[in-house]
C-alpha cells in the first residue's frame, strides 16, 4: 500500500505539473491501483488456498503415520515388557522347582535364592517361605529373602522377633488364593527405600497340592519404566504403565506416578472421556481413544496394549499438535515466503504498471489539446506495438476525421449561408411580384385596395394581385399547396398564368378555367393553388367573384356588419384540366368592405393546437373600425392568438375597400 | 409529426388506409411513402378512412391528388369515408375529392364501389 500512496502522490504532481490536478484520477479509482489490489487480493486467495490444501492432505497423512507408529511401538513395548514378566514367571517356577528337589537344606536354599536374584539383572531380590513339615514331614519351617545391595547382598528371616510373615496381606492372598499373583509397586525397609513389584507363587509339594509355602521375586519399578521407555521425556510419544490395579507407574506427570490411579483419574469431571481406555483397561484388552486434551487444549490419542496376562498395563499417547508442529511451522514458512513472493510481485507489478499508466496520461494529455481546438499537435506512442500503441492510433484517426468533419461543416456553414443569401433574394423578387396597395378613383367614388402577406419561410406560396381593366379593378388571392421553395416557384408559374388570364378573360370564372388548364398541364408534381378571383366595376360597385377552392371572402358593412360570402367554389387550380367556375355578384356600397384571406389566417394555430378559425376572423373584422387598418388589424389578431406559437402557414390578407371622395361630398 | 397510418390488407381490388391525427406540411411526406406501394399495385379502388383525423392542410390535400392521379391513370378512384366536419368543410372547398365521393362511412363507401363494380361488369358483359 505504501507504493500505491507514493505512485498517487507522484501522479498529483505530475498532474499539477499539468495544471489539471482538479480533473486527475482519485488514488482509489486508478487502473494501477486495481489491478494492483486485485492482483494481490488474487495471489494471496491463491497461496492460502494451495496451502490450505497442502496442509490438510499433510495433516491427515501425519496423524495416519502417528497412529500407525504409535501403535507399532505400543506392540514393541507389550513384547520387551512380556518378555521381562514372562522370565520372571518362568525364574519363579525354575526357583519352585529346585526348592522341592533339593527339600529341607538352608544352605543349598539359601545358594538356589541367591543363584535366583543373581542370575537375571531383571530380578532384585528373592523370597522363600516354607511351613512346617513342608516338602518333608519333620521339616521345620523355614524362611528367607535375599536382596541384592550393591556389590552384596542383603538377607533377612521372614518371621522374627516383632515380624511375622503369617501377618502380611500377601501371604494369605498366595497361599490361600493358591494363584501366582504380581503385587502392586511398594516399598519399604526391606526394599531399601526403592519401589519393588513382586511376583508371587505358592508352592506345593505335589502338583495340585495345597500350598505349603511360596517363593517370591522382587523387580525394581525402576527396572520396568527403563523397558518401556522413560528416560526419553521430550519423545513426542508420552509413555505410561498401569499395575495390576491399574496405579500409574509411570506417567508423563510424575506427580500422578506412584500416587494416582487411571480409575481415579476417569472420575475427575475432566477426564470422563478416559472411561473407554479403563473399561479397556479392566477388560485386559487393546483400547484407542481420541480425545481432547483439556490439559494443553488439543486432540490427542492414547492407546493400551494389555502386558500378557501379568495384569500389567501398557499405555502410550501421543498429542496432535506435537505431530502438527512441524507442519505448522512448515506451513507458516511457505505462507510467509508465498507474501514475500506477492510483495515482490506487487514491486513489479507497479514498475510495468508505470509503463502502461505513464502512456495513457500522455494520451489523456493530447486529447485536452483536442479540447482546446489543438489538432495539429502530434501524439506520442503511435509507433508502439501494443494497445497503447493501437488506442494511440486509434485517437490519431479520430484527430483527422474530426478535422475532415470540421473541414466538412465549415463548408455545409458556407454553402448554407450562400443559400441563406440566395433565399434571401429569393425573397425580396418574391415580394417585387405583389403589387403595392393602391386606390383607384373614379365617378365620384375611391376604391382602395390593400395587402398584407407574410410567409412562413423565407420564400412562400401565398400570393395576390391587381390590375385595372376597362373601369374595373380586378383582383385574385391564391395559396398554393405546401410552402417553401416550390411553393414559391408554382406561386411565380400562378401569378402569371393568372395576370395573363385574367387580362383576356370576360368574367372571373373563365379567368380561373384558363388559369387552371395552363397550370394543370404538365403538373406532375401535382402543386395546386386555391384562388379567389374577383373584380369589381368602379362606378356601380358591383362586384364578381369565382372561386377555385379558396376560402369565402367576407363583406363588411358601412354599419360594421360582417358576413362570409357564401359562395359555391369549384376545384384548386392545377388539378382539373377542364374544370367550371360559378360566377357570384353583389353589390359594394360606400364604406363597405370586401375581405379576403388564405388559411394562414384561419388555421393559425396556438400552442394547444386550436385555431384561429373564421368565427374569430368574423368578430375581428366587424370590431375594426379603421377600413384602411384592416388588413393589418386582422394579421395582429392573428398572431395575437397564436401567442409564441411558431407560424405554420403563409398567412395573406387582402381588402377592398370603397369609399365616396371629399370631391363627391363637396 | 403525429399522424398515424394503418394500412389495411387488400380486400380484392379495393384497400383501405385509415389515418388519424394531423396530416400536414410534416406529415404528407410519410404517408406518400407509405401510399407508395399501395398505389403502385394492381388495386383500382382506395379508401381513405378519415375517422380519426383532425386536421389537413394543403400539403395533405396535395396527397391525396396525387393518390386520385396515380390511380386514374389506370380508371381507379380514390373515396373518402367518414371525415369529421372541419375536414369534410376542406374538402368541400378544395374539392380534392368529388363530393359525390365522400361518404359518412366506410360501409357507404364500400357499398358504393361495390355499386361502380357491378356497373363495369355489367358494362363488360354488355360488350
Amino acid at each position: 500500500m505504501a507504493q500505491h500512496s507514493e505512485g498517487s502522490a507522484a501522479d498529483a504532481q505530475t498532474d499539477a505539473a499539468h495544471g489539471i490536478a482538479d480533473d486527475g484520477v482519485r488514488w482509489h479509482r486508478s487502473l494501477r491501483t486495481r489491478l494492483l489490489l486485485w492482483t494481490s487480493l488474487g495471489a494471496a486467495a491463491l497461496l492460502l488456498a494451495g496451502t490450505w490444501l497442502i496442509y490438510a492432505n499433510a495433516r491427515e497423512l501425519l496423524v495416519a503415520q502417528s497412529r500407525h507408529e504409535i501403535r507399532s511401538l505400543a506392540e514393541q513395548g507389550a513384547r520387551t515388557l512380556q518378555a521381562t514378566l514372562g522370565s520372571v514367571t518362568v525364574s519363579a517356577q525354575t526357583l519352585a522347582a529346585s526348592v522341592r528337589g533339593i527339600g529341607y537344606a538352608p544352605r543349598e536354599l539359601d545358594a538356589v535364592l541367591r543363584a535366583a536374584v543373581e542370575g537375571d539383572p531383571d530380578i532384585a531380590g528373592a523370597m522363600l517361605i516354607l511351613e512346617p513339615g513342608a516338602l518333608a514331614d519333620a521339616d521345620p519351617e523355614h524362611s528367607w529373602y535375599v536382596r541384592r545391595d550393591g556389590d552384596s547382598y542383603y538377607v533377612q528371616p521372614m518371621r522374627y522377633e516383632g515380624y511375622d510373615y503369617h501377618d502380611q496381606p500377601w501371604w494369605p492372598r498366595t497361599v490361600g488364593g493358591g494363584k501366582a499373583w504380581w503385587s502392586e509397586p511398594y516399598r519399604n525397609n526391606a526394599t531399601g527405600g526403592q519401589y519393588f513389584v513382586t511376583y508371587n507363587l505358592p508352592l506345593r509339594r505335589t502338583p495340585g497340592g495345597a500350598p505349603v509355602g511360596m517363593v517370591s521375586l522382587d523387580v525394581p519399578v525402576q527396572r520396568l519404566r527403563d523397558l518401556v521407555g522413560a528416560s526419553a521425556t521430550d519423545d513426542a510419544i508420552q509413555r505410561m504403565l498401569l499395575s495390576p490395579e491399574r496405579q500409574y507407574v509411570l506417567h508423563p506427570q510424575a506427580a500422578l506416578e506412584m500416587a494416582a490411579s487411571l480409575d481415579g483419574q476417569a472420575r475427575q469431571p475432566a477426564y470422563r472421556v478416559l472411561q473407554p481406555l479403563l473399561d479397556a483397561v479392566r477388560a485386559r484388552r487393546d483400547g484407542e481413544l481420541e480425545y481432547f486434551d483439556p490439559r494443553n487444549g488439543g486432540n490427542r490419542m492414547t492407546l493400551v496394549r494389555p502386558v500378557g496376562d501379568s495384569g500389567w498395563t501398557l499405555g502410550l499417547s501421543v498429542s496432535e499438535s506435537y505431530v502438527l508442529a512441524g507442519l505448522k511451522r512448515t506451513a507458516r514458512q511457505v505462507l510467509i515466503g508465498g507474501l514475500v513472493a506477492i510483495a515482490l510481485m506487487l514491486l513489479l507489478l507497479q514498475l510495468v504498471a508505470r509503463r502502461i499508466t505513464g502512456p495513457l496520461a500522455s494520451l489523456t494529455d493530447s486529447a485536452r489539446h483536442f479540447d482546446a481546438g489543438e489538432f495539429d499537435r502530434p501524439l506520442p506512442h503511435t509507433a508502439r506495438r501494443d494497445e497503447v500503441g493501437l488506442m494511440a492510433r486509434a485517437f490519431d484517426h479520430a484527430r483527422g476525421s474530426i478535422k475532415a468533419q470540421m473541414a466538412q461543416i465549415e463548408q455545409m456553414a458556407m454553402a448554407r449561408q450562400k443559400l441563406d443569401s440566395e433565399l434571401s433574394i429569393a425573397r425580396e423578387i418574391q415580394l417585387a411580384m405583389l403589387p403595392h396597395d393602391r386606390a383607384v378613383t373614379h365617378g365620384g367614388r375611391s376604391l382602395r385596395a390593400q395587402a398584407l402577406l407574410e410567409p412562413a419561410k423565407a420564400v412562400g406560396g401565398d400570393f395576390y394581385c391587381l390590375f385595372e381593366r376597362d373601369d374595373a379593378l380586378w383582383f385574385a388571392i391564391g395559396d398554393v399547396s405546401d410552402k417553401g421553395v416550390p411553393a414559391a416557384l408554382f406561386m411565380a408559374r400562378s401569378i402569371t398564368v393568372l395576370e395573363i388570364a385574367a387580362g383576356r378573360a370576360a368574367t372571373p370564372a373563365q379567368a380561373l378555367r384558363e388559369a387552371g388548364m395552363r397550370l394543370a398541364a404538365n403538373n406532375d408534381a401535382c402543386m395546386f393553388a386555391t384562388v379567389l378571383c374577383g373584380c369589381v366595376l368602379l362606378d356601380s360597385g358591383e362586384w364578381s367573384m369565382a372561386s377555385a377552392g379558396h376560402e369565402p371572402p367576407l363583406l363588411r358593412r358601412a354599419d360594421g356588419s360582417a358576413e362570409f360570402v357564401a359562395l359555391a367554389s369549384g376545384p384548386p387550380l392545377g388539378i382539373e384540366t377542364d374544370a367550371v367556375y360559378e360566377v357570384w355578384h353583389g353589390l359594394l356600397q360606400p364604406g363597405d368592405a370586401l375581405v379576403a384571406y388564405t388559411d394562414g389566417i384561419t388555421e393559425a394555430f396556438d400552442a394547444q393546437q386550436q385555431a384561429f378559425g373564421s368565427e374569430r376572423l368574423l368578430q375581428h373584422v366587424r370590431e375594426c373600425t379603421d377600413p384602411a387598418r384592416l388588413c393589418a388589424c386582422v394579421v395582429a389578431a392573428a398572431h395575437a392568438f397564436a401567442g409564441g406559437a411558431p407560424q405554420s402557414d403563409d398567412l395573406t390578407v387582402l381588402a377592398l375597400s370603397l369609399s365616396a371622395t371629399t370631391a363627391e361630398v363637396a | 409529426m403525429d399522424l398515424q397510418i394503418r394500412i389495411d390488407p387488400p380486400r380484392g381490388d379495393s384497400q383501405r388506409v385509415a389515418l388519424a391525427g394531423r396530416l400536414d406540411t410534416h406529415s404528407y411526406d410519410e404517408l406518400d411513402r407509405r401510399l407508395a406501394p399501395v398505389l403502385a399495385s394492381d388495386i383500382r379502388s382506395l379508401v381513405l378512412d378519415l375517422g380519426g383525423l383532425e386536421y389537413i392542410s394543403s400539403a395533405g390535400v396535395r396527397s391525396v391528388f396525387k393518390a386520385r392521379k396515380a390511380l386514374a391513370a389506370r380508371g381507379g378512384k380514390v373515396v373518402v369515408a367518414n371525415p369529421q366536419p372541419q375536414i369534410a368543410k376542406v374538402f368541400d372547398i378544395v374539392k380534392a375529392v368529388p363530393m359525390n365521393e365522400v361518404f359518412a362511412s366506410v360501409a357507404e363507401a364500400d357499398a358504393y364501389l361495390d355499386a361502380m363494380q357491378q356497373k363495369v361488369l355489367r358494362g363488360e358483359d354488355d360488350d
